[in-house]
C-alpha cells in the first residue's frame, strides 16, 4: 500500500535504499526509547525485590544467630526454598552474607558460614568459579576471600598468573585471607607485575591478620623488582627493623626502582650508617635516586654530609641545584645559600656555591 | 551558425554541471556514510567498555585505598583568572576530597581582581622563599603562599604575571611536589572520591600509564550544597540540555570507545590525571595553542611512541566531574570557536603523525578521525548546505531526493542522541526522575535542527578566524554554580 501510495517502483534504488535507512533507524530509535524505559522500570523493580530480600534475609539472619529456640536446619530449608529463587536473589544473599561476616566476631562468624553453606551460596559461587568468564571467577574468588573460605587449591593457583589484573588481584588476596600460616606463600611463583593497586590491597590484608607477619627479607632478592619494592616497602610498614642489612645491600640492586624505594625506606627508619653507601652511589645514581639521596641526607645526614656532594653536581643539573638548595635551607644559618640564591640565573649561583666550597675547604 | 554554436555549448556547461552535481552528491554520499558507520563503531566498542568497566568495579573496596600510607600523593593543580566571587569556596571544597596524602596549588594567573588578596585574607596565607624548579619555561612567578594555619597545610598559593591557562599549569608543574598532577579548572566540582577513582588507571596497570582522564558532567541547575552535588538536574534551558545530550555523546561514546582502543586523544582540561615526569619530558603544556589539553596529551603519546616506551591512557567512566556550561549562544559559539581552533592547531603541529604506521591506533585511526569528524565535519556540512542553495538557486534541486536524504540523516542523528541517553541509563543512571529521560529524548528530536546548526557555525568561524591569524580564547563569563538550582 506504502508502495502504492508513494509510487516506489518509480524510485531510483539509491532513494529506495535511504528510505528504507530512515524507517530502520526510526525503528532502532523507538527500540533504544523502549530500552530505556525498560532498563529503567526493571531497575526500579530489581531495586525494589532487593531491598524486599535484604529485609527478609536480615529477618531471617538475626533469628537465626540470636534465637537459640528455632531448628536452624528447618529455618534454612524454609528459608532457601520460599526465597531463592533467582541467580539475583543469589547474588542480593552473597552481599548481605558479607556485610553480616565483616560486622561479627567470634561464634556468629561460624554461624554466618552455616547460612552460607545452609543457603547453598557455596555451591552457587563454586560453580560461578568454575565459569569461562573472568568475571564469575573474580566475584567468586573475591566473597570466598572476604568469608576466609577454602576451596581446591588446584582451581585458584592457575589465576594468579592469569593476564587479568582483576583475577590474578582476587587470587591473591584468596591466598591471603584463607592461609594458616604463610599468608604471603604465594610470592614466591608469582610471575608478573605486583601492580601499586595489588600492593595496597595486600597491605592491607596483612594489617588485619591475626597470625605472625612473615619475614619479608624472604623476598628481596626474588626476580621480579616490584614485589622486592614492595617488600622493601613493608619492611618499614611492620618495623622489620632486623632487616635493616638486607636493606642496605639493596642500594646495590640492578634496578633504579629498588633502590629509589630502599632509599626512601633506610631515610624513614633512621638509618645513618646506610648513607656511607648512598654518598658513595651517588655520582653513579639516576637523578630521581639522586634527588631521594639529597632528601635522605636532610633527614639522617648532616650538612658536612650534603658538601661532599657539590663536585658530583654538575652544572647542566639544574633541577639537582634546586634540590640542593632547598635542602642546604634546612641546615639553617650554616651556609650562604640565601645570600647565593637568585633562581633567575640558579647554574651561575651553583658555579659561586662551587667555588665557595672549594675556597673555604668544605668537602670538596 | 553562432546561435547553434552558443546552444552546443550550453550543452556541454549543463552536462558538465550535471556531473560536477552528481561527483559532489556522491561524494557528500560516501563522506556520510563513513560517519555513520564510524558512530556505529564507537557505540559498539563503548558498550563493552562500559559494560566491562561495571564488571571491573562491581565488587572493589574503595576504603582499603584510603588507609592506605603507600598511595602516590597528588598535586591539585587549579589555575585562577579573576576567580574573586567563588575561588574561596572553590578551594575550600577541594580542601575536602577523599585522599590521603594531596597538595592544592592554586595558581592566580595575574588576576586584575582581588582574588589573592581574599585568598591571602580567608587562608591566612604568608609569603615563602621564591624557589622552585623550572622544568618548563613561564611567565614570572611574584610569590608563593602557604598557609599559617595546619587545617590547610596542603594549600599552596603561586601569584605569578598573567601567561594564560597553559602557562599558568606550568608554574603549578615547576611548583609542585609530587610525581602525579591532576590539572582541574578551579570552578568545577569534583566528587569527594574522585582523586581516588582517577587514580585507578595509574594503580591497576601493568604498562606504564601517563595519563587519565574522566568523564565531566554538566553542572547547570543541579542542586549543590557545600561545593558538592546533592541532586542531579536539567539545565533550565534547551542550549544547556542539548550540551547533556552531546556530552553523553562525546564521552560515553566518544571517548569510551577511543579507550577501548587505548587511542584517546583528548583528556578534559577541566579534570584530568597525568605523570607528571612524562609532561615535563613532553615540555609541559603548549601556550601557543588554545586547545593546550588536546595538545598536550598528543605530544606526551607521541613522545612516548617515539621512544618506544610502552605505556597506556586511562579512562575513567564515572561521574567525577561537574561543569557549568554555557547557556547563552554568543558564549556558546565563543566555547565553540575555540575548540575548533584548538583541534586544527593540534592536528597541524603534530600532522606528521597523520596515517603514519609508526604511531600505530594513534597515527592510522585516532587522527584521521580527528581530521576527518571533528575538524572537516562542519567545513563539509557547511559546504554542503551552500551546495544546496546554490542547487536551489539553480533550479537543480529534486525536493523528493532532498527530503529521503534529510530525513535519513535526521533520523540517523536522533538515533545516536538516543543511543547515548540509552548508554547513560545503562552505566550511570544520574538522571533519576522519569520526566528528565522524557525531557532529553524530546530534546534530542529537537536538537539536529535548532542547536546543531549553532555549534556547526561555531566550528566554521574557529576555522576561519584561525586563518585570519586570531588566538585569542575570548571571553567566557559563567553565570556560576554558587546558587545553581539552590533551594
Amino acid at each position: 500500500m506504502l508502495i502504492a501510495l508513494l509510487e516506489l517502483d518509480e524510485w531510483p534504488f539509491i532513494l529506495k535504499v535511504n528510505l528504507l535507512l530512515s524507517i530502520f533507524f526510526l525503528i532502532l530509535t523507538l527500540l533504544f526509547v523502549g530500552l530505556v524505559l525498560y532498563l529503567r522500570i526493571q531497575k526500579n523493580f530489581k531495586e525494589a525485590h532487593r531491598k524486599k530480600q535484604e529485609t527478609k534475609f536480615i529477618d531471617f539472619a538475626n533469628t537465626f544467630l540470636f534465637d537459640d529456640s528455632i531448628n536452624k536446619s528447618k529455618e534454612l530449608a524454609n528459608f532457601k526454598f520460599t526465597n531463592i529463587k533467582s541467580s539475583y536473589d543469589y547474588k542480593i544473599l552473597i552481599k548481605q552474607v558479607l556485610i553480616f561476616d565483616e560486622n561479627l566476631k567470634g561464634e556468629s562468624t561460624a554461624l554466618i558460614k552455616e547460612i552460607f553453606y545452609g543457603l547453598g551460596l557455596y555451591r552457587f559461587l563454586l560453580k560461578d568459579l568454575n565459569r569461562k568468564e573472568w568475571f564469575n571467577k573474580a566475584r567468586a574468588l573475591f566473597a570466598f576471600s572476604k568469608l576466609g573460605i577454602a576451596v581446591p587449591d588446584q582451581l585458584i593457583m592457575p589465576l594468579l598468573q592469569s593476564k587479568r589484573v582483576e583475577l590474578k588481584q582476587h587470587g591473591i588476596l584468596y591466598f591471603l585471607n584463607t592461609s594458616k600460616t604463610d599468608p604471603l606463600v604465594f610470592l614466591d611463583n608469582l610471575e608478573g607485575r605486583l601492580t601499586l593497586w595489588q600492593q595496597v590491597l595486600i597491605e592491607n590484608s596483612l594489617k588485619s591478620f591475626e597470625v605472625e607477619i612473615p619475614d619479608f627479607a624472604r623476598w628481596l632478592n626474588h626476580k621480579e623488582d616490584s614485589i622486592v619494592v614492595f617488600c622493601i616497602k613493608m619492611i618499614l610498614s611492620f618495623n622489620q627493623f632486623q632487616n635493616i642489612p638486607f636493606l642496605i645491600d639493596c642500594l646495590d640492586h640492578t634496578s633504579e626502582n629498588v633502590r629509589h624505594q630502599a632509599i626512601q625506606v633506610l631515610q624513614a627508619m633512621e638509618v645513618p650508617e646506610a648513607l656511607q653507601l648512598m654518598v658513595a652511589h651517588f655520582p653513579e645514581e639516576t637523578a630521581a635516586n639522586k634527588r631521594s639521596i639529597l632528601y635522605a641526607i636532610s633527614k639522617i645526614g648532616t650538612y658536612k654530609d650534603l658538601q661532599t656532594l657539590v663536585p658530583f653536581i654538575h652544572k647542566e643539573e639544574e633541577n639537582l641545584q634546586i634540590d640542593f638548595y632547598k635542602i642546604s635551607g634546612l641546615f639553617g644559618d650554616e651556609i650562604p645559600v640565601k645570600k647565593l640564591l637568585n633562581i633567575e640565573t640558579i647554574t651561575k649561583d651553583w658555579e659561586d656555591f662551587q667555588e665557595y666550597s672549594i675556597n673555604s675547604s668544605i668537602g670538596a | 551558425m553562432k546561435v547553434a554554436y552558443l546552444l552546443s555549448k550550453l550543452n556541454d556547461l549543463q552536462l558538465y554541471s550535471i556531473s560536477v552535481i552528481e561527483v559532489f552528491s556522491v561524494l557528500f554520499l560516501i563522506y556520510g556514510l563513513i560517519i555513520i558507520s564510524g558512530y556505529i563503531f564507537s557505540a559498539f566498542f563503548s558498550i563493552f567498555e562500559i559494560r566491562d568497566y561495571k564488571r571491573r568495579n562491581n565488587f572493589q573496596d574503595d576504603a582499603a585505598l584510603l588507609q592506605s600510607a603507600n598511595l602516590p600523593a597528588i598535586s591539585v593543580l587549579a589555575p585562577a583568572y579573576n576567580e574573586e566571587a567563588n575561588v574561596v569556596e572553590n578551594i575550600r571544597s577541594l580542601l575536602t576530597l577523599n585522599y590521603p596524602s594531596f597538595e592544592i596549588v592554586i595558581i592566580n594567573d595575574g588576576s586584575k581582581d582581588k582574588s589573592l588578596q581574599k585568598l591571602i585574607e580567608t587562608f591566612e596565607l604568608e609569603k615563602q622563599e621564591l624557589i622552585h624548579y623550572h622544568h618548563v619555561q613561564t611567565k614570572k612567578v611574584r610569590g608563593i603562599y602557604k598557609s599559617r594555619i595546619k587545617a590547610y597545610k596542603n594549600l599552596r598559593v603561586i601569584d605569578k604575571e598573567n601567561g594564560g591557562k597553559a602557562d599558568a599549569l606550568n608554574t603549578g608543574i615547576n611548583c609542585c611536589i609530587y610525581d602525579l598532577i591532576c590539572c582541574i579548572d578551579v570552578d568545577c566540582i569534583l566528587e569527594r572520591n574522585s582523586l581516588l577513582k582517577l587514580i585507578r588507571p595509574f594503580l591497576n596497570n601493568t604498562k606504564r600509564v601517563i595519563a587519565s582522564g574522566g568523564i565531566i558532567r554538566v553542572a547547570n541547575n543541579c542542586i549543590i550544597e557545600d561545593g558538592r552535588i546533592i541532586e542531579v538536574r536539567l539545565p533550565r534551558t534547551f542550549l544547556g540540555k542539548a550540551q547533556i545530550l552531546e556530552y553523553f555523546r562525546a564521552f560515553l561514546m566518544g571517548r569510551m570507545a577511543w579507550s577501548r582502543v587505548d587511542g584517546l586523544l583528548l583528556i578534559s582540561g577541566a579534570f584530568g590525571m597525568f605523570d607528571k615526569q612524562t609532561v615535563i619530558e613532553a615540555g609541559g603544556y603548549n601556550h601557543h595553542t588554545v586547545g593546550e589539553d588536546m595538545e598536550l596529551l598528543v605530544r606526551m603519546r607521541r613522545v612516548m611512541r617515539e621512544q618506544n616506551i610502552p605505556y597506556t591512557v586511562g579512562f575513567v567512566p564515572d561521574p567525577l566531574c561537574w561543569t557549568e556550561v554555557p547557556e547563552s549562544r554568543e558564549i556558546l559559539t565563543r566555547q565553540r570557536n575555540r575548540w575548533a581552533r584548538g583541534t586544527v592547531e593540534t592536528l597541524m603541529l603534530h600532522k606528521k603523525m597523520l596515517f603514519n604506521p609508526r604511531y600505530g591506533v594513534l597515527g592510522l585511526l585516532s587522527t584521521p578521525y580527528w581530521m576527518f569528524f571533528e575538524w572537516f565535519a562542519p567545513i563539509i556540512e557547511f559546504t554542503g548546505i551552500l551546495f544546496f542553495i546554490i542547487l536551489v538557486l539553480l533550479g537543480k534541486v529534486n525536493f523528493q531526493v532532498f527530503g529521503i536524504f534529510f530525513l535519513v540523516i535526521y533520523t540517523f542523528s536522533i538515533l545516536f542522541s538516543i543511543t547515548a541517553i540509552f548508554f547513560e541509563e545503562y552505566s550511570f543512571q544520574q538522571y533519576k526522575k522519569p520526566k528528565f529521560m522524557f525531557m532529553l529524548i524530546l530534546t534530542a528530536l529537537l536538537e539536529p535542527i535548532i542547536y546543531h546548526p549553532i555549534v556547526m557555525w561555531a566550528a566554521v568561524k574557529g576555522n576561519i578566524d584561525l586563518i585570519q591569524g586570531k588566538k585569542s580564547w575570548g571571553e567566557m563569563s559563567r553565570a556560576g554554580l554558587g546558587n545553581t538550582g539552590k533551594t
